[in-house]
């Protein structure tokens, strides 16, 4: 018998039995509530939900509502940016938009601006559409921001007053479950 | 005109919102990696109601670009947002979302704000 194999008999990993207790708390946690049958009693203001939290999944919808709204909001951007320094304003005439494409900022603007469709997409493949909307308004504060920043444009206190308002409305969308008719993604 | 232009737009909005949620839940989770984009450029291509949501996106686009043309855009913001409302009654009534108190009042709110950022 070779040393290594003697010392590969006395390193032994922890017996099987051992194994739940060293695994990693589990992403998934209970179910808060279920619908016992028709007229179950309801504590919760939202209705009933069979619902399951599940923390990895609702951390991707909220990473894919935050890549929206910025490579919205910056597309956007440059793409305001862009038109804004072309020597010729843009008419009617199709190639005036075509030609307009060339520059980096706009070409690059378009490619976010599709990337943005794409992350919607997806993030519309795990989440309600009734959570999706309010949520991604917060690319409308976004928006001001970024005007205000790097094209100077106006914010008053009014449209100060506003984001709060989108922010509130956000916050309480956010409370509710991202998911509730079950059909795929995250609950 | 620009009652049209805004229907339109509103209405437009709307249905590409309902197919593609649609058809992207009944598709299963998605992602944004390489290999999810083309998945999801596949599946605008192979699937129906995706191909009719663009073409609705495309709508609402040309549809909300002509009405900024002719209007201002503190008209032509909050008048489009009432695709917010019309979405999320179809959302409940059509996609069969639970729509409760909590998320009514929530994107009351945001509309309000959407309402009052374009003034």
């Amino acid at each position: 018998m070779s040393a290594g194999q003697k010392l590969h008999l006395t390193f032994r990993w922890p017996d099987r039995s051992l194994w739940p207790r060293l695994r990693p708390l589990p992403l998934v946690a209970a179910p808060k509530r279920r619908r016992s049958g028709a007229g179950a009693a309801c504590e919760l203001p939202d209705g009933c939900y069979d619902q399951t939290v599940d923390l990895a999944k609702s951390a991707r919808t909220y990473l894919l509502v935050l890549l929206f709204i910025g490579l919205r909001g910056f597309g956007n951007l440059l793409l305001a940016w862009g038109t804004k320094r072309l020597p010729a304003a843009l008419g009617v005439h199709p190639a005036a938009y075509l030609q307009s494409m060339l520059d980096p900022a706009v070409a690059a603007g378009i490619a976010m601006l599709i990337f943005s469709l794409f992350t919607r997409m997806a993030l519309l493949s795990v989440a309600d559409l009734s959570f999706v909307l309010p949520v991604t308004a917060v690319g409308y504060v976004l928006a001001a921001l970024l005007g205000k920043l790097f094209l100077h444009e106006e914010v008053t206190a009014v449209r100060w007053l506003a984001a709060f308002l989108i922010f509130a409305g956000v916050a309480v969308v956010g409370s509710t479950p991202q998911n509730t008719t079950g059909r795929a993604g995250a609950k | 005109m620009k009652w049209l232009l805004v229907t339109i737009t509103v209405v437009a909005t709307a249905l590409s919102d309902l197919l593609q949620s649609y058809e992207l839940k009944r598709a299963g989770e998605q992602t944004v990696t390489a290999r999810g984009i083309a998945r999801l450029a596949a599946l605008v291509v192979e699937r129906r109601y995706l191909i009719l949501s663009i073409v609705c996106l495309a709508f609402s686009f040309f549809a909300f670009m002509a009405l900024v043309q002719s209007q201002p855009l503190s008209f032509a913001v909050p008048a489009s947002a009432a695709s917010f409302i019309l979405e999320t009654i179809a959302a409940r009534l059509v996609l069969h979302e639970q729509v409760g108190p909590r998320r009514a009042a929530g994107t009351l709110l945001v509309l309000g704000g959407i309402v009052l950022l374009a003034r």
